[in-house]
């Protein structure tokens, strides 16, 4: 695998990473690429929110639901 | 974990929802997971996020910090209207919430998407919509 990844790659192990163990490879890729491109690092911190969210939010939306359960 | 989570729902559906899903059972015991868009959807979403050169077209902002943004009513009030959206997909109609209720087995037939990507589908209705997040609701930096 080359290290020298894109964005749209990053984006995509990054998605894979919530479902699949990665390589040490892919590992060490996305950290190379974490480095120098502070997009990805912000999209990864967005898909690291939203893992987090996602069971919250689950939680409001039946607290508030008007049947309530 | 909210993928393992969504498993487990799908778990729990696959009793009910019949050959269908018995149907997806055994191809995601064939495939282990089931992350992959299909060709058409990733093409879709691609576009609508990265250049021809794999550069992304609009960078993602910046959500705060996650204890912060996590504690903030808002942050799920706007998420919930990201939920219920409802994303096309294939010409398809469903919404954020339906896939949650359904678990990700009915989606992943019906359109061969996956658990993981419901994340894409709301960044691309972000994209779409212009901005639910935008606007300083959670955004540090508004970006327009």
């Amino acid at each position: 695998m080359d290290l020298k990844l894109s964005c749209r790659e990053v984006t995509r192990i990054v998605l894979e990473a919530q479902d699949r163990k990665l390589s040490v490879t892919e590992r060490m890729a996305l950290q190379m690429h974490w480095s120098i491109c502070a997009a990805c690092r912000q999209f990864r911190d967005q898909a690291d929110l939203m893992r987090q969210a996602i069971p919250r939010w689950r939680n409001y939306s039946d607290n508030n639901k008007p049947d309530g359960h | 974990v909210w993928v393992g989570e969504l498993a487990v729902r799908r778990d729990d559906k696959l009793a009910s929802v019949g050959e269908g899903a018995r149907a997806l059972q055994r191809r995601l015991a064939s495939q282990s997971e089931c992350t992959i868009l299909s060709d058409g959807d990733a093409t879709d979403i691609d576009e609508l996020l990265f250049k021809a050169d794999g550069h992304w077209r609009e960078a993602p902002q910046d959500w705060g910090s996650p204890e912060q943004t996590l504690n903030q009513r808002q942050f799920f009030e706007v998420l919930g209207q990201c939920m219920e959206r409802p994303p096309m997909t294939r010409g398809r109609v469903f919404t954020m919430g339906e896939w949650l209720e359904l678990g990700a087995d009915e989606i992943c037939k019906e359109v061969a998407i996956a658990s993981t990507n419901l994340w894409v589908l709301l960044h691309r209705e972000r994209l779409r919509a212009a901005g639910l997040f935008a606007n300083g609701l959670v955004a540090r930096r508004p970006m327009r």
